[in-house]
């Protein structure tokens, strides 16, 4: 129905103009893309981030507590395993780094060779306790059994008094710093069996022991009590808070900041690290009643 | 359309009825099955959407005026307390009513007190954080995406070159979520350029500007960051459903156009968009239920699992960069971070509330692209 | 039929003068300006701007392939330095040996587990004693525990031994108000055999609570010395079996020397390479600051810094320290052929004629069986610890290689990091292989269904319905197998009648078969819209030949429709499996993350076993991984692999529809 030479003249305005085209192309991508404006800096933000063991619950309910108190301040907490903490100390993206361990040396070398001074800050004691299903007749694991179990050497229930069956292993993530400080209390910093099951979450490996009466986890004491999961003894010292001098499984959790804190970063620690505003939380706490806030 | 083709069969007006009768027998058991499947997969859904509306209503509705609970959608996610009087009455709100509450009545007793975090309040925070996730998102990629495909459809030939990039970019529609993740996460997050005062060292690139520099250090986990990671993520997306709508406007209607002596601008204004319009909507609600639902980009992105301001609020007091820089609470994350909070009665409300908000939301707007698509597909008929 | 010269357009202009009034208000044309020979008016700058778009798009898209490639390709090199440093330190030969240890000890555990059981079987009693008083020692914790802290929180005196006293007559009292069922109950648990519990057994373990250790955390004596009577009086097995332990003592302490010496210059290795790391980003920052211009103090601070981590770097020699490591080398023959000869000796020192329950029987029979396999793997050893050099060169290729065929992946240890994507692979092929078993004949037979058999009325409310499965979010669907269907899917594997389904009984509730069913639902959406179209797609005419030929309607569409759309419905298929080894919340949540090669000897029962994939590892190692560091380019790596498994079963299928097209 077209003239077919108005067709071919349509084609040719394409190929000839196609190769001017791109340099314009290219002049306006350029303007669209470097449109990234900068308005203004606003009031400082207490960025928190790192372990899911301080994280997850103590806190943001400290935060909420602090907050009543110290209205507008914004505080953010990501809490997505202890080396999340350093990491993002490292990096400038967090005020505050929660662990679950303490730092390792080639984190402070890092820390060290950029120039920046990492500081600690005792944040409360916490003990791992190591949790079974309710209905595993086992009470108690001598520290080398667990050291067997979680190393894979020890495969079956019965080689350490219980009901013959496989063991099933939990553990938490690579990231998590209980995976660590477990390790190193528990395991003399061997590897974990390949046939862990490594969870995001200390609620994660609670909900699977609970239901796998073959399964062997471990959690922060925050985790300890809950519906089909009971603890064992550990060389025959129960995971109590009066016993947290005995308990081989026994650990401190920190704060870490770059430098002295200072302004708001420091405010906020104080509060948190002070015995009577801490505590009063930790009392209150879902199940965290047994998580210590005494600071040496 | 589907009736069956085959007359029904009686055994009076059959002789050989024995083998007939086993082969009618044969077809419906086949076709039995192929309908048991199509149940199969029915009745899951069924059960999946049930589960979750059953435990989740309860969380919105509330039995006295105006039956919605209010107060699930305008809190943010703050700290459940739960506590008993010396009568044994149980109480449950969130800790900062809990406070005023036992100023108020400072003769009750309150005893066995107990906190959880995140499940009291509402899921405003997270709600916002979705929103303006999908926001940014979607304005990036409709900007980029709808211009790209009427490039691609309006200008571009059908050359090699130009086949070969349509076919990488339908290719790319098919990629995992996961990888555009991990894309965002070491571009944006840390190499994409940012204002700052002070330079980190892990800037790859900076010059001084103004007082401070524009250093390419990324914007760390952020509004921003996730935005445009998910925005990369939908572009292919947008692009080919964008695309295919404006193909789908018949060659005709660009012809009488340039026969009046438009030029193409003109065309594809008047010609081509308003026609290939339905579609390109169709195509971004459909880009909504894809980032609507995605998690784990903004789970290594742009993801809070606790924050104190609403974003809403940080635009407010530190001023717009800030408010583009900040990680937000998303619905799909805190949905995540719930799963690892304990297996608890105070918790599940929150869980299952969430969920189901959640599911409507994506299920809302999945609905709307399929009406959208069968109106189109009954209006245009040219 | 754009006139683009001006002589068409003054042309054009006098034609339509005419109808000037119609045309004007809606296609006018301005004319262009020109700069530069580059057209600016309005028609070139909206070109201009769709097409920056278009290749801006495209830009980004090349990006990302590129940007992936860039990080994954980094990881190549880094790990290459590595493995090559645990082969200078020895970690390497010391990971070699670790396998002998381990397949003795695995023989062991079995031989061990066996000798519990005849135990128990043959001590029943005895053993209760411990049991009983195990749980007598719980309860009366738990009644007397603020008592027993108090006692504990005492400063030693006369004061403390009289609350001793007082204390251990309460645990003995405690003890005897526990109701006898109330102890059975968990030590039958533990001793099958056992019937009931004699009373002299629960005097005996009552008594015992009397001697409840107060103070240190130790068995009772008594308790250890039940232990040791009836070891000894299971005779000739226990000592087999403790011969059998004992065989591997050398070995294991051998291997314990090589690894100390391997671990210690390992660890020097790596703190030297984060070292130099360190300096490296020092000086490129110290470069950047001074290209941005800064004062003279903070160049002196950087540079100081520089120094202070260049003074870290200390050299390690590490031909001088693998010295004792070959040496210890030289026993390993022996120590291996002595252990393994023990090992022979000790199995056939068992009394099997004299066993008495069948398990340990059997626990025998397959230690024997293993000690046959065990000894090609050792000879294996042998010679490849022969041939075994420290200074050996590893190749780019070899570190490929050992990513894509290392068999484990393991990060945030405190010795070697090992990243070998097969377990994750084997994990998520077995996954979406489970998946799909479940999802092809659910949604292709769906799709025939209403494509061919379901009336008007019934295809328009099922084929949406499917459609709207699609969007239900990943992370929903993940947390609601957590609540809900791991319970309900453990529990239906408990049902006797269904043990002939491969992996019942469910062990561990997060495992393959959880996440495939959960998959199947998620990938059905996506496999029945296109296997629908591909049927829709098929000629009527083909239909109605074979109707005519007298075919019935199931006929017709087995061996016609289908048949001919079958291209169409792989394409379904293969999206659908692409669909699902991408996902990566449902994995998360519900794989169980087990970075370990599936045991295929299980057969089909290892669809009952917990796995890692792809996706979940990124996604849950991310947090650790700091950027350039060697944990992040290798999640990049697997994000590459992830990138082209999707990419070419996009791209297959695009050609098999595009194909169909035609």
């Amino acid at each position: 129905m077209l003239l077919s030479n108005n067709v071919s003249s349509k084609k040719t305005y394409f190929t000839t103009k196609h190769k001017t085209m791109k340099l314009k192309e290219i002049a306006i991508v350029v303007a669209t893309g470097a449109a990234i404006a900068s308005t203004a800096f606003g009031q400082a933000k207490l960025t928190i981030k790192g372990s899911d063991t301080l994280g997850a619950k103590l806190v943001p309910q400290l935060k909420a507590d602090y907050l009543k108190s110290n209205k507008g301040v914004d505080i953010e907490i990501l809490a997505q395993g202890s080396s999340h903490a350093f990491s993002n100390l490292l990096a400038d993206t967090a005020d505050i780094g929660m662990s679950s361990r303490k730092v390792k040396q080639s984190e402070v070398d890092k820390f060290n060779v950029s120039g920046k001074k990492l500081v600690e800050h005792v944040a409360a004691w916490d003990m791992i306790a190591v949790i079974i299903n309710e209905k595993n007749p086992v009470k108690k694991l001598s520290l080398a059994q667990i050291e067997g179990i979680f190393t894979g050497s020890i495969t079956n229930w019965s080689e350490v008094g219980g009901k013959a069956g496989e063991i099933s292993l939990y553990t938490r993530n690579t990231s998590s710093g209980t995976y660590k400080s477990f390790a190193k209390l528990a395991m003399s910093k061997k590897d974990y069996a390949s046939n862990s099951q490594k969870m995001e979450g200390n609620q994660p490996i609670c909900t699977e022991v609970a239901n796998n009466l073959n399964g062997i986890g471990y959690v922060g004491l925050a985790y300890a009590k809950g519906n089909d999961y009971k603890t064992v003894k550990v060389d025959g010292v129960s995971a109590k808070p009066s016993k947290v001098a005995q308990y081989p499984l026994a650990r401190k959790l920190y704060y870490y900041t770059v430098g002295e804190p200072t302004s708001e970063v420091a405010a906020f620690l104080k509060y948190a690290t002070s015995n009577d505003a801490a505590n009063a939380i930790v009392e209150k706490l879902d199940s965290f009643q047994h998580l210590l806030l005494t600071h040496p | 359309m589907r009736e069956s083709i085959n007359p029904p069969l009686t055994p009076s007006c059959n002789p050989f009825q024995k083998k007939k009768g086993w082969f009618q027998r044969k077809e419906m058991l086949g076709i039995n099955l192929l309908r048991l499947a199509t149940y199969i997969i029915i009745a899951c859904a069924l059960f999946i959407f049930s589960d979750i509306f059953i435990k989740g209503v309860p969380t919105l509705v509330k039995s006295e005026a105006p039956f919605i609970n209010t107060e699930f959608f305008t809190e943010s996610p703050q700290i459940l307390t739960v506590w008993h009087d010396s009568a044994g009455n149980e109480y449950s709100m969130t800790q900062e009513k809990h406070d005023i509450w036992v100023i108020e009545n400072p003769t009750i007793e309150v005893i066995d007190i107990h906190n959880y975090t995140a499940s009291g309040g509402g899921i405003l925070g997270p709600l916002l954080g979705t929103a303006l996730l999908v926001t940014i998102c979607m304005a990036i990629a409709l900007f980029i995406g709808v211009s790209a495909a009427i490039y691609l459809s309006e200008y571009c030939g059908t050359g090699k070159l130009m086949s070969l990039i349509r076919l990488a970019i339908l290719n790319l529609a098919g990629v995992p979520s996961i990888v555009y993740a991990l894309f965002g996460w070491g571009v944006f997050c840390y190499m994409a350029p940012n204002y700052v005062t002070e330079i980190s060292d892990r800037s790859l690139f900076a010059f001084s500007i103004g007082g401070g520099y524009i250093s390419f250090e990324g914007w760390e986990q952020s509004l921003l960051a996730g935005g445009c990671t998910l925005a990369i993520m939908v572009l292919p997306v947008i692009i080919t459903a964008c695309e295919e709508s404006l193909r789908a406007v018949p060659k005709g209607f660009r012809e009488a156009a340039f026969a009046l002596g438009a030029t193409r601008w003109q065309t594809i204004r008047t010609a081509v968009l308003p026609y290939a319009l339905p579609g390109v909507l169709t195509a971004s609600v459909l880009g909504i239920t894809r980032v609507a639902g995605e998690t784990a980009p903004i789970m290594l992105t742009a993801a809070a699992s606790d924050k104190s301001k609403l974003p809403t609020e940080v635009l407010a007091d530190e001023g717009f960069w800030s408010f583009l820089t900040q990680s937000v609470q998303a619905l799909p994350f805190h949905i995540y971070t719930l799963a690892k909070f304990p297996d608890s009665e105070y918790v599940k409300p929150m869980q299952y509330g969430s969920i189901l908000v959640f599911l409507l939301l994506v299920m809302g707007f999945s609905l709307i692209s399929m009406v959208l698509r069968s109106r189109i597909r009954k209006r245009n008929k040219w | 039929m754009v006139p683009n010269t001006d002589k068409h357009k003054s042309a054009k202009l006098k034609q339509t003068a005419s109808s000037e009034v119609a045309s004007k208000s809606l296609f006018k044309r301005k004319r262009g300006l020109r700069i530069m020979g580059l057209n600016f008016g309005t028609d070139g700058l909206v070109k201009g701007f769709f097409g920056g778009n278009a290749y801006l798009a495209i830009l980004f898209l090349l990006f990302i392939c590129l940007f992936l490639w860039k990080s994954a390709i980094g990881f190549v090199p880094h790990y290459r330095t590595e493995l090559k440093d645990a082969r200078r330190s020895g970690i390497e030969l010391s990971n070699i040996i670790a396998d002998e240890t381990k397949g003795h000890q695995g023989i062991y555990n079995i031989l061990s587990t066996g000798f519990v059981h005849e135990k128990r079987h043959s001590f029943g009693q005895q053993e209760a004693v411990i049991y009983v008083y195990e749980e007598l020692e719980a309860l009366a914790d738990d009644a007397l525990e603020d008592e027993i802290d108090a006692y504990l929180n005492l400063d030693d005196g006369p004061e403390k031994a009289a609350a001793a006293v007082g204390l251990k007559a309460k645990i003995d009292a405690a003890s005897r108000a526990i109701p006898a069922a109330e102890l059975l109950d968990p030590v039958k648990l533990r001793i099958e055999s056992l019937e009931n519990i004699s009373e002299e057994v629960l005097a005996q373990a009552i008594g015992y609570a009397q001697q409840y250790a107060l103070d240190d955390y130790t068995t009772p004596a008594a308790i250890a010395a039940i232990n040791k009577d009836i070891n000894s009086q299971m005779g000739d097995y226990g000592k087999a079996l403790n011969h059998c332990k004992a065989s591997a003592k050398d070995l294991n302490t051998l291997h314990e020397a090589i690894e100390q010496n391997a671990l210690a210059t390992f660890d020097l290795l790596k703190k030297n390479r984060e070292a130099e790391e360190s300096v490296k980003t020092l000086t490129t920052g110290l470069e950047k600051i001074q290209k941005v211009g800064t004062s003279a103090e903070e160049v002196a601070k950087r540079k100081k810094q520089i120094n202070t981590a260049e003074s870290t770097i200390i050299k390690v020699d590490t031909n001088a320290r693998i010295l004792p490591v070959y040496a210890l080398l030289k026993k390993h023959d022996a120590t291996v052929g002595t252990m393994k000869e023990e090992l022979r000796a000790g199995i056939s020192m068992i009394p099997v004629e004299s066993i008495v329950t069948q398990e340990a029987k059997d626990s025998v029979t397959l230690a024997n069986k293993l000690l046959v396999e065990f000894d090609p793997i050792i000879s294996e050893n042998r010679e490849i610890l022969k041939n075994w050099r420290h200074d050996e060169e590893l190749t780019t290729f070899d570190s490929l290689k050992a990513f894509f065929f290392g068999s484990v992946w393991n990060t945030g240890s405190s010795r070697q990091s090992l990243f070998g994507i097969l377990p994750l692979f084997t994990g998520s092929l077995l996954i979406s292989a489970v998946a799909m078993c479940f999802a092809i004949p659910l949604a292709v037979g769906a799709a025939i269904y209403v494509n061919q058999f379901a009336n008007k009325r019934e295809a328009g409310i099922l084929k949406p319905t499917i459609e709207f499965i699609q969007a239900i979010p990943s992370v929903v669907l993940g947390l609601f197998g957590v609540l809900v269907v791991a319970g309900l899917l453990k529990d239906i594997s408990q049902v006797a009648w269904l043990q002939w389904i491969p992996g019942f009984p469910i062990a561990d509730r997060l495992n393959v078969l959880l996440a495939g069913i959960l998959l199947a639902f998620m990938a059905s959406p996506t496999i029945f819209t296109l296997a629908e179209d591909a049927l829709n797609n098929v000629p009527k005419a083909h239909a109605e030949a074979s109707l005519a030929m007298g075919a019935n309607k199931l006929q017709t569409t087995l061996k016609v429709i289908v048949p001919a759309s079958l291209s169409g419905i792989i394409a379904a298929v293969m999206l659908g499996f692409g669909r699902v080894i991408g996902e990566t919340m449902v994995v998360l949540l519900v794989a169980g993350n087990m970075a370990k090669m599936p045991d295929f000897t299980a057969g089909f029962d290892v669809i009952g076993q917990s796995v890692h994939t792809m996706t979940g590892i990124i996604a849950s190692e991310n947090g650790e991984a700091v950027p350039g560091s060697i944990l992040w380019e290798g999640l990049f790596m697997v994000g590459l692999v992830l990138f082209m498994i999707s990419l070419t079963i996009n791209s297959l299928c695009q050609r098999i529809i595009n194909r169909n097209k035609a």
